[in-house]
């Protein structure tokens, strides 16, 4: 009978639906400018230096984004909740150390990498609970746990490199049909974090607390445990690259993590994030961590001064904001 | 006297992707002159009062101020020209006190500093000339009721000494007793020559206040006439575009006041500390009950403690006479339970997701296919409930956000009726949507109460109260104050319960 009633209302809702240009969905894609972006900057440098579209050149770059990209797919779901992570870059450190302890201490290299691995998400699972239980700023919260990792580390460690010569190294240096190994381990945690992100229940869930709080709790979801796991999901993936760190230069080194959460976060909000929370992808991260990659080689490419580099992302960073604020407004 | 125009629109023109908000629209207004501007969910009037403050530009004609050929390109030079306006939807600061709110953007000019005591006077005093005396200056926004809030967003407007002043849906958070205080309001400003744009869904208003009416259907003006000339079924007439007699019948012919003896909800001793004390409550299947009060009665906060929104110290809660402990919404959720809340953009929306996704959330788990989500199901349930509920919307791709105020909250109500609740808890259904929407969620009400649902229904609208209700509850200051059988159910006396005189 609803329907009865309602359908004979004409609210002139359904005019017919256009077909959408293929050329109109392309710029509609979220991603759309910082893809254009990416694409000029590689044009630009693959004509000054033809290098850079050489096999060799260009798994050299994913090599470098590798790390990068493999925490920014945790940070992504992390500030997508509206949250922040300043602590990825200690985590790192950790990862690789605890994984070399282990191992010295007699454990197979692969369950040492599973318990570093699992350390990693139980300190990510403490920055969530700290945030959501004592209601503390989670960039305070993170910033605090970054030292308190680090001190960590050093504790472990001595402040000396530990080595770590293992089976597992080629998970860090080997090569399969000519790609590296952390490149192939990167395109397999964005596809997962893809996935997670867009066809989930839990990255509903992670879009819905970033959205607003208060609605998300409405509708019956957890909000609490929605933000422990985004920072348990962030602090296990930035173990694994600190494992992966470790096989790659043979050594756990308690400086690996050093300013990496920057570049991180950088990588994220360059993909589209925003940092209020409610919106972002991994499609925009794989590109935002391209970006900097992509410049960085160029760089070298180039033999221009690595000054140079620096103030060029720090100027990425703003134009790539910049153009999302702008399509916003449009 | 020839009285002076104050604004006139010509042929305004207004399009957003996918829609005409507004087609070649005219509009004036006098001094002294209440024009009222009607027209269903999505019509083109909050659109409207976007291009007169500024907010938003036409695509096309003219705006004569004072007679004059006028652009105002942003809100701030509408605001200098003497446009004051409230917005549909709160727009107030929530972490400032109720002065900065209401001083925002027009503080007093000082050297260096913020002379903090002038405006904490000024605001004083304005509080004091709109009757809110009881108001304090120095209080949060945050701690204040929906309405309460509503009546600082109303200060902060006329703080300015507008020339004009436009009211979107001003009265749909407030109760009786604050609707007086703002038609008295609105008739002092008139008396000092004030042109006002007042919009409502409350169509009883209307004839209140209005000197003229115009009314908009589609972005398309149908008419513009002195109130005198018209009336309630002329009126509801043109913006539908058909009559509603039908569904009115239809309506009265279903009211059916029985329900079953089972009960689906009861609430014994039900206490949180401030905000309500002492409550018992029986919810029958296929009953709806209605809980009247005035504001601040702890109405809401009762259905948000009930849901786990927020927690209750003392008290016992059972559903079919299990005793459930209800921790959080997802606990309520698991026992059929759903809940419309009455501030949608705050506790509803989520302003950045499709509608689509608005829409699914809450039975996302549904659309599960082996591991993943299916795209397709969740699709075909949100076209399907835009369908039902006649959602306007060109996509449910589209942003919530750009939806009109009352498509939003159907929004929200698809997303409860497809959990297929058994307990549904609705604070202020029916805030913000027009008169033929409204009939259908009547209609929809009474067909849930046919199927067995329990229904609790918090309103400030009296005559929904009373028509929608087989039994009413009444709250003065967090305490229950009485309960009226359906041949009880009067005005008079739910007032009188309502402040608290016992019948
Ligand atoms: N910013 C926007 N972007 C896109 N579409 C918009 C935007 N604002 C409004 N619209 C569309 O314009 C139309 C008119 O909306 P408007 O908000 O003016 O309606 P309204 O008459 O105020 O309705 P209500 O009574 O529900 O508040 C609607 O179809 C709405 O979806
Ligand atoms: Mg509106």
């Amino acid at each position: 009978m609803v329907k009865d009633l309602v359908l004979d209302r004409n609210t002139g809702k359904n005019e017919e639906k256009k077909q959408v240009k293929w050329y109109k969905k392309i710029t509609q894609f979220e991603e759309f400018g910082i893809l254009i972006a990416l694409i000029v900057i590689c044009a630009i440098i693959a004509i000054a230096n033809p290098i850079f579209l050489s096999f060799g050149n260009i798994m050299n770059v994913l090599m470098q984004i590798s790390l990068v990209s493999i925490m920014a797919v945790g940070a992504a779901f992390v500030i997508i909740t509206g949250g922040i992570d300043l602590s990825v870059g200690s985590s790192l450190t950790l990862g690789g150390v605890l994984a070399a302890t282990f191992y010295s201490l007699g454990f197979n290299p692969w369950i040492a990498l599973f318990l570093a691995v699992l350390m990693g998400s139980f300190v990510g699972a403490m920055n969530g609970l700290l945030i959501v239980k004592l209601n503390i700023n989670p960039f305070i919260t993170t910033m605090a746990m970054a030292s308190v990792i680090k001190g960590l580390a050093y504790l472990i460690t001595g402040g000396m490199p530990l080595s770590f010569n293992t089976e597992i190294n080629f998970l860090g240096g080997g090569t399969f049909f000519s790609i590296p190994v952390p490149v192939i381990i990167m395109l397999i945690i964005i596809l997962f974090g893809h996935v997670l992100l867009t066809k989930t229940i839990f990255g509903k869930y992670v879009f819905a607390v970033g959205g607003n709080e208060k609605s998300a709790k409405l509708s019956g979801v957890d909000v609490h445990l929605t933000k422990i796991k985004v920072y348990s999901l962030l602090g296990a993936l930035g173990a694994l690259a600190g494992v992966i760190t470790a096989c790659n230069l043979r050594i756990a080194d308690t400086a690996a993590g050093n300013g990496r959460e920057m570049d991180v976060i950088a990588a994220v909000v360059i993909g589209g994030a925003s940092l209020s929370g409610g919106k972002g992808s991994i499609k925009g991260v794989l590109i935002g961590a391209a970006i900097m990659g992509v410049i960085r080689n160029g760089f070298v490419l180039l033999r221009l001064s690595s000054y140079l580099q620096l103030i060029s992302i720090g100027a990425v960073i703003v134009i790539a904001v910049a153009i999302d604020q702008l399509r916003k407004k449009k | 006297m020839k009285r002076r125009e104050i604004i006139r629109l010509r042929e305004i023109t207004k399009s957003f992707p996918g829609v005409k908000a507004l087609d070649k629209v005219d509009l004036s207004v006098f001094e002294g002159e209440v024009h009222v501007l009607l027209g269903e969910n999505g019509a083109g009037k909050s659109t409207m009062m976007n291009i007169i403050c500024g907010n938003y530009q036409p695509d096309g004609g003219d705006i004569y101020w004072n007679g004059e050929l006028t652009q105002f390109q942003t809100p701030r030079i509408a605001q200098e020209a003497g446009v004051g306006i409230v917005h549909q939807e709160n727009s107030l600061l929530p972490h400032l006190d109720i002065k900065s709110n209401i001083f925002l953007g027009h503080y007093p000019k000082t050297v260096l500093f913020l002379n903090q005591r002038s405006i904490e006077k000024q605001s004083r005093e304005l509080l004091r000339k709109l009757g809110l005396e009881n108001m304090d200056a120095n209080d949060y926004v945050e701690r204040l009721s929906l309405a309460d809030k509503q009546m600082v967003e109303i200060a902060k407007a006329i703080s300015i000494s507008p020339k004009l002043l436009l009211l979107d849906e001003p009265t749909a958070a407030l109760t009786k007793t604050e609707i007086d205080i703002l038609f008295n309001i609105i008739r002092k400003l008139k008396s000092e020559g004030v042109g006002i744009i007042y919009i409502s869904h409350r169509l009883e208003e209307v004839f209140q206040i209005a000197d003229r009416v115009t009314i908009l259907r589609d972005g398309v003006r149908v008419l513009t006439k002195p109130v005198e000339e018209m009336n309630i079924d002329s009126v509801i007439l043109n913006m539908v575009g058909r009559n509603l007699d039908k569904q009115k019948k239809e309506l009265d012919s279903t009211q059916d006041q029985s329900y079953d003896k089972e009960v689906l909800l009861q609430v014994e001793k039900l206490s949180a500390k401030g905000r309500f004390h002492d409550i018992n409550l029986k919810l029958h299947r296929g009953e709806v009950l209605g809980i009247a009060g005035l504001v601040g009665a702890g109405r809401s906060e009762l259905l948000e403690s009930i849901f786990g929104y927020t927690g209750y110290d003392d008290g016992e809660i059972f559903i079919k006479g299990k005793k459930e402990r209800i921790k959080h919404p997802k606990d309520a959720i698991r026992n059929k339970m759903a809940l419309i809340p009455e501030e949608r953009k705050v506790k509803g929306l989520f302003l950045n997701a499709s509608v689509k996704d608005n829409i699914n959330l809450v039975t996302i788990g549904r659309n599960k296919k082996r591991l993943l989500l299916d795209d397709k199901k969740q699709r075909d349930t949100a076209n399907q409930y835009v369908e039902r509920l006649q959602i306007k919307t060109p996509s449910i791709d589209k942003r919530i956000q750009d939806l009109s105020g009352g498509n939003q909250q159907k929004a929200i109500l698809a997303r409860w009726l497809l959990s297929n609740p058994e307990i549904l808890l609705l604070d202020e259904p029916t805030h913000g949507i027009d008169v033929g929407a409204k009939g259908e969620i009547y209609q929809i009400i009474r067909d849930l109460k046919k199927a067995g649902i329990g229904i609790i229904l918090v309103s400030s609208e009296m005559p929904e109260l009373i028509l929608m209700s087989d039994r009413i509850a009444v709250m003065n200051n967090g305490e229950l104050s009485g309960k009226l059988r359906k041949e009880e159910i009067t005005e008079e006396n739910i007032m009188m319960l309502a402040a608290g005189v016992s019948l």
